[in-house]
């Protein structure tokens, strides 16, 4: 049996405390007190098993407007009903009571029967209420659990498709990762800096999770275009710049997820991370801000983990070496201000994606 | 005297007043007696002699609950007048209310000393 079972009854009469509590003695546990502060004391020691406070409106030390004004501010008026016993009738105090969020006001003298169907009606209400806020509470802990298990276990789907068609291409699962935090890097450091890139926390998170999807198109490209070790012909070449298409065209057939955010950043990447600033990339030869900034930071993100890792075609080069060769221009144009910013960065981005030794080529 | 024909002459209605007391007349008419001992009435007194009327109010609204929980209604409409004097701010009428519930108080005072 629980201990919340406590009525209180504050009034400085003597008389009036019996009259009360005799309506409760035989069903509750009654304490009483004959003033406010008291009754504030009683409250904050007891608040967790209290059912219900009877409050006389005008006593010594600390009257019943008072103590309400009390429970206000200790937020103990939302959990525990308070009624105003009072002989007075007067509607500025009863409007005053009920503004300070008084249940009921009873009026003396009192008629036992009616108090206490009163009074037991509220009590049995506060604590359905009690009963049902705690359930809505432990829903509300299972839906956050199970909205994180779903966003794991769809990343993780991602992932491995990911993973699956960069094996395809001779990468170990790494560059999926790669490419997710070098992505999510990149943008933490130019979020707010540049233009059109304010982002918050998730979406970062949402657009690194689409980046690793950038390559799925690739699943189309025949394997000997794929792992050719020697330079492509134009027409292998112009083959495999489809596979921006082709991924655009693989996530078109999942049409249950087009309106969520992430479809569209993937399948925005997808078509655009060969685009490049002056407009001499592929497949629409998109310029500047026509090409979205989550696509240039993969574009970047992509170029810099091609230049660093070792490929069937090329072996690693050094980070200072890639730097240098994306600041030169060499891998294509990309926007001069991430450019800029990227200068002031670079030297983090080494220690953090330079220092594990690249997984060697499966292929090999 | 029984508490039936104390009832007669304080005009009380005995079977709402006797529910109030868990319908045990013994623990009524413990209460009863106790309010001879109140002090409450002796405060408002005081607070008419020295005009002072916030006290007046004051006891005279602690004078009602008590008189309306005891059943003893003629004191709580005597206190209740004595109460919307002071508010509504009509001060020259204060004493003769007083008067008149003085008369009454004494009756009853005089009555419950004869309880049994």
């Amino acid at each position: 049996m629980s201990s919340k079972n406590k009525i209180l009854v504050v009034d400085d009469s003597q008389l009036n405390r019996f009259v009360i509590s005799e309506i409760f003695r035989y069903d509750y546990t009654i304490i009483e007190a004959e003033n406010g502060k008291e009754a504030l004391d009683i409250i904050k020691k007891y608040n967790q098993d209290m059912v219900a406070v009877f409050l006389d409106v005008l006593m010594p030390v600390m009257n019943g407007i008072e103590v309400m004004e009390e429970m206000n501010k200790l937020g103990f008026v939302k959990t525990i009903p308070v009624f105003f016993i009072t002989a007075d009738d007067s509607k500025d105090m009863m409007k005053k009571g009920y503004d300070l969020g008084v249940v009921d006001i009873i009026r003396k003298p009192i008629t036992p029967y009616f108090v206490k169907r009163r009074i037991n009606n509220i009590i049995e209400l506060y604590s359905a209420r009690e009963r049902l806020m705690e359930v809505v509470k432990i829903q509300e802990k299972e839906i956050v659990n199970k909205c994180e298990e779903i966003a794991n276990l769809n990343y993780s789907i991602i992932e491995t498709l990911s993973t699956a068609i960069e094996f395809r291409d001779c990468e170990s699962g790494e560059h999926v990762h790669r490419i997710h935090d070098i992505t999510a890097f990149i943008l933490n450091k130019i979020n707010g800096k540049i233009k059109n890139a304010n982002f918050s926390e998730e979406t970062i998170e949402e657009i690194a999770t689409a980046s690793i999807m950038h390559d799925v198109g690739k699943i189309a490209i025949p394997d000997a275009i794929l792992n050719k070790p020697g330079k492509l012909t134009k027409e292998e070449y112009d083959l495999m710049k489809q596979h921006t298409i082709k991924g655009c065209k693989l996530l078109e057939r999942i049409p249950q997820y087009r309106t969520h955010s992430l479809y569209m950043y993937a399948y925005d990447i997808c078509r655009h991370h060969h685009e490049r600033w002056d407009g001499k990339g592929y497949p629409d030869g998109l310029r500047g801000n026509q090409i979205s900034i989550w696509a240039q930071v993969v574009s970047l993100a992509d170029v810099y983990d091609a230049l660093t890792a070792e490929r069937v075609y090329k072996k690693a080069f050094d980070h200072e070496k890639a730097i240098d060769m994306i600041i030169k221009g060499e891998c294509g144009v990309f926007n001069p201000e991430i450019i800029e910013l990227m200068k002031s960065f670079e030297k983090e981005m080494k220690e953090k994606f330079i220092k594990k030794k690249q997984n060697p080529s499966i292929c090999n | 005297m029984e508490l039936k024909d104390l009832a007669v002459i304080l005009d009380m209605d005995l079977i709402s007043s006797v529910e109030r007391f868990g319908n045990n007349e013994m623990i009524f008419k413990k209460f009863l007696k106790k309010f001879s001992e109140d002090k409450t009435y002796g405060i408002l007194c005081e607070a008419i002699e020295n005009k002072d009327y916030e006290n007046i109010e004051k006891s005279a609204h602690t004078l009602k609950g008590i008189s309306a929980n005891l059943g003893l209604t003629n004191l709580q409409e005597c206190s209740n007048e004595i109460v919307w004097a002071v508010r509504n701010k009509e001060f020259d009428n204060i004493y003769s209310l007083f008067d008149n519930l003085k008369n009454n108080y004494d009756i009853i005072i005089k009555n419950l000393s004869e309880l049994d």
